[in-house]
């Protein structure tokens, strides 16, 4: 053989020699890589049991089945996993969701539900709690979600949201959530009143209660993908991307930013005169006040966890001798008849504290009284007085002592009350008197009759505070002005006499002072 | 999970006339001020195509019925012998409308329909609405049409069911107003593929299917299932006669009739199994049971359930009661009856008030040791009763009891 040969054959040699050990080296790795990455699988699969059993399995049971100890008091209940029907996805009707819905389920949370935004989770837990949930349902094994576009395909302006108003009543949207999109369509106040059936259409005013988000594009992914299990199906079928994309921006419109207010103190206005004692009085609209937000009464039986009226706007005037409050909440269904019945109550510390300790703000407590002013559809112009020291021990005032005057009406779905009575009564032992620069503790319940709220069943809400402004600011501020004046003039004055005693003037002295030089 | 709120409509269109069922999709409270039924705003194209599809989806082949012949001609033809036909058979409806009380449920004329709002709709009006070949099938098997309903299968035969027909679709009660009662054109719905589209379509964005049964249209919201419903037995005839619809049964049922989940202990077996049978009077001032013709087999298999299972525990005798007392002790028994003023609630052979139940034939209904308990503690055997209790000596309940043992029927 030559030595070209040669090293031509011992070169071939080595290639194979290292090709082979290379690959089979790589495999080795891989095989190795494989093999962590199971290991990691399992561990992230513990650690999500661990985290499941820990922070889920009270509202979603141990198996999933949405049947934890927690579930019977919840409305909307849990969601039973084993099911595999969700419904906030990204995926066509019948789909399973995404994983990334999933994650996004956990760490937003579902508004208006006691399923909360799991903010205190790290993402790489949430994932693994995403990879443990998956495990409740085989159809996880089986299929692979595929999400639906959700890119925006047109443009959003004013032509789009009227051609979206005209879909919402092309797709019969109406009939559910209502004509202005307040939950209050023929279906849902048929189910609600007639049938006494839980029917919850979104009221899509409230952006603040939409399960998915309530974005353009979450709504155009709700109307899209349909929300599985309930009367919201899929519109996939019915009208184009386009469409869609139309109806959301209608829908989007109609969005509000109501929601409880973070202030304290409602002002109750002066007026010189007759109190406007009629909700459809102007006057109402010139004053603010502010929304209060209610929660179901949970602290005593009979509870209420499912509770409907969670947001109560209020107004106040005073004159010489009255003061009003003006009320007005949502209300699919206007029940005036029966044993439940529409009502709303204004609750005020009988004695006015000096402190800041007050009676306990679930009507009172003994030594510490509450009066109470209630309302009841039923009885239309005419509230009933109450004094309560404690939630047991609730008594009605003697006629003579009722005082409380009321005007309602309910049109399109709202409440509208006016309360009123005078400022000072006789019985001081029982009834608030309102005097002016105070800070007077106010407290609200609200009752919704066709969700047969009464008694303890209601919602409520903490103490709040009450002012009468009054009217003298500008006197006070001409009073003080006008002593001000008065002071720096008497004190000019002063310092002339002063000087004149002296004898002698700054311009004398220096005349002198020139003319002996 | 609920069962759904309204009747299923595969078979609507055979059920009531096209006319009627324009009017209701229209507007369901022109027919009906208190129809549970929301108004869906429809337009009239829409109208027109659901009933095109609900005739799409209905069975080809609906029992026809083999009605007299002059019922088969229009009206203007009919001769005077057909007039005197139509007489007999409105009268002899109209007796069997009364015997099976059918005013308990259903509401006329704005008499009747005490047992609850949900069962049993308004029949005035009603032979505006239903065709009379439905109307024979539904008293004649009700569950085939709507497996939910409250209505009770009557046994009635054919002939009595065809009278009772003509009856619902002729007598005054259920004629709709004057205006309303001129010719009853039918819609005729286009069966065009399309129009059958459409109107799939409407009925799936209206979401009809949240109460009713639509055949073809798929269901959103989870449903009960319906339970297999038992066919024999004492269920089965529970099942069929819908007893639950009055009665009560271990706290589950109605509460219009009394409640039956002590009524072995209480009622003999003979009297449970002739008044299943034939139902007598039993309370005049209260409710009436209605005659639904039981077979003599039906109520001894409902009577020997009855007897076995619904029994209670607490009667606790401590005497004994010879089952055939001497004459003197009934006696003794009847000068405790006057004595005490018993007559003044109940009455014997016509004699005394109408409170309580007739006693006339007391022996016949009530087992002996009920008696003597009912005597001894009047407000537990009878919750709520206005019974007094007398304080009775075991002696005096013994002898008293003897003497209503013995009033049985000669």
């Amino acid at each position: 053989m030559s030595r070209k040969h040669f090293l031509f054959s011992v070169s071939m040699c080595l290639c194979l020699i290292f090709t082979t050990s290379a690959s089979v080296l790589a495999q080795r790795e891989n095989r190795g890589r494989t093999a962590a990455g199971s290991v990691e699988a399992t561990q992230d699969l513990q650690a999500g049991r661990i985290l499941y059993e820990k922070r889920c399995a009270h509202c979603h049971g141990t198996e999933g089945r949405g049947d934890g100890p927690v579930a019977p008091f919840l409305d909307p209940t849990p969601r039973d996993f084993t099911s595999a029907q969700f419904k906030i996805r990204s995926t066509p009707r019948g789909s399973l969701p995404t994983d990334q819905d999933l994650f996004d389920a956990i760490t937003d949370g579902l508004p208006g539900t006691a399923m909360e935004g799991w903010d205190i989770l790290s993402e790489k837990q949430g994932w693994q709690l995403v990879r443990y949930i998956k495990t409740f349902s085989q159809r996880f094994e089986k299929e692979t979600p595929q999400p639906i576009n959700l890119r925006k395909s047109v443009s959003v302006g004013t032509k789009a949201k009227a051609r979206g108003k005209e879909l919402y009543r092309q797709m019969k949207c109406f009939l559910c959530h209502g004509e202005e999109g307040k939950g209050d369509g023929p279906i849902t106040v048929t189910m609600r009143s007639v049938w006494n059936l839980a029917f919850d259409a979104r009221n899509l005013i409230r952006a603040d209660r939409y399960k998915g988000g309530n974005s353009t594009e979450d709504i155009y992914r709700t109307i899209s993908t349909g929300l599985a299990g309930t009367p919201m199906d899929s519109y996939a079928g019915y009208m184009t991307p386009e469409e869609r994309w139309y109806l959301a921006a209608y829908v989007k419109s109609l969005q509000s930013e109501r929601k409880g207010t973070a202030k304290v103190v409602l002002k109750s206005r002066y007026v010189s005169g007759e109190l406007p004692i009629d909700p459809d009085d102007r006057r109402w609209e010139e004053v603010e006040g502010f929304a209060i937000a209610l929660s179901g009464q949970v602290i005593n039986r009979p509870r209420l966890v499912n509770h409907n009226i969670d947001l109560l706007e209020v107004k106040s005037y005073y004159n010489e001798g009255e003061i009003a409050f003006f009320l007005e909440w949502d209300d699919r269904t206007e029940t005036r008849e029966g044993v439940f019945q529409d009502a709303v109550a204004l609750q005020f510390p009988t004695k006015i504290p000096e402190g800041p300790a007050k009676p306990y703000f679930f009507m009172g407590q003994p030594g510490k009284s509450v009066n109470l002013w209630q309302w009841e559809a039923g009885r239309d112009s005419l509230a009933t007085e109450l004094v309560a020291t404690g939630f047991e021990s609730v008594k009605i005032q003697p006629d003579i002592s009722q005082q409380v005057n009321a005007k309602a009406t309910w049109k399109d779905g709202r409440w509208r009350v006016v309360l009123r009575r005078p400022l000072w009564t006789r019985e001081r032992s029982v009834d608030t008197q309102f005097e002016k620069g105070k800070l007077i503790p106010i407290a609200f319940s609200a009752w919704d009759g066709a969700n047969q709220e009464i008694g303890l069943r209601k919602s409520l809400s903490s103490w709040y505070y009450l002012t009468l402004e009054t009217s003298r600011a500008t006197q006070v501020y001409l009073y003080a002005f006008l002593g001000i004046l008065v002071t720096i003039n008497l004190q000019l004055w002063l310092i002339r006499k002063v000087r004149r005693a002296a004898g002698i003037t700054q311009r004398v002295d220096a005349r002198a002072a020139v003319e002996s030089a | 999970m609920r069962p759904k709120n309204g009747p299923p409509l595969t078979n609507i269109v055979h059920k009531v006339n096209q006319r009627w069922l324009y009017q209701w999709l229209k507007n369901p409270k022109s027919h009906d001020p208190t129809a549970q039924m929301p108004n869906l705003q429809l337009e009239d194209a829409e109208i027109r195509a659901i009933i095109s599809y609900l005739t799409s989806i209905a069975d080809t082949m609906f029992p026809k019925v083999s009605w007299n012949a002059y019922l088969l001609k229009d009206e203007e033809d009919w001769s005077d012998e057909d007039w005197v036909q139509l007489d007999l058979a409105i009268s002899g409806g109209e007796k069997v409308w009364r015997r099976s009380r059918c005013t308990i449920c259903h509401m006329v004329e704005g008499r009747g329909g005490f047992v609850n709002v949900r069962v049993g709709k308004s029949l005035s009006k009603i032979a505006g609405k239903v065709k009379r070949d439905w109307v024979f099938q539904w008293i004649k098997e009700p569950q085939s049409y709507f497996p939910e309903t409250f209505m009770p299968r009557y046994r009635l035969s054919d002939d009595l069911i065809k009278d009772l027909a003509v009856y619902l679709t002729y007598a005054d009660p259920f004629l709709p107003y004057e205006e309303e009662q001129e010719n009853i054109d039918e819609i005729s719905p286009s069966l065009d593929v399309d129009q059958i589209a459409f109107g799939k379509r409407t009925i799936e964005l209206s979401r009809c299917i949240l109460c009713h049964d639509v055949k073809g249209i798929r269901e959103m919201m989870p449903v009960a299932k319906r339970e297999d419903e038992p066919s024999g037995g004492f269920f089965g005839l529970l099942n069929d006669v819908r007893c639950l619809t009055c009665h009560t049964i271990a706290g589950k049922g109605g509460d219009y009739a009394p409640e039956l989940t002590f009524e072995g202990s209480k009622l003999k077996f003979g009297w449970i199994t002739d008044f299943l049978a034939a139902p007598d009077i039993i309370r005049p001032l209260s409710q009436q049971m209605p005659r639904f013709n039981l077979t003599e087999q039906e109520a001894e298999t409902a009577a020997r359930f009855i007897e076995e299972n619904f029994l209670r525990a607490d009667m606790n005798l401590e005497v004994t009661i010879n089952a055939n007392p001497t004459r003197s002790k009934i006696e003794a028994g009847e000068k405790i009856y006057s004595g005490k003023g018993c007559h003044a609630c109940h009455a014997i052979q016509g004699e005394g008030g109408a409170v309580g139940p007739d006693l006339t034939t007391v022996g016949d209904r009530l087992e002996p040791e009920y008696i003597f308990f009912h005597l001894k503690h009047p407000n537990r055997a009878v919750p709520f009763s206005p019974e007094p209790n007398y304080g009775l000596s075991d002696e005096e309940a013994l002898a008293l009891t003897y003497f209503l043992m013995s009033r049985r029927k000669q």
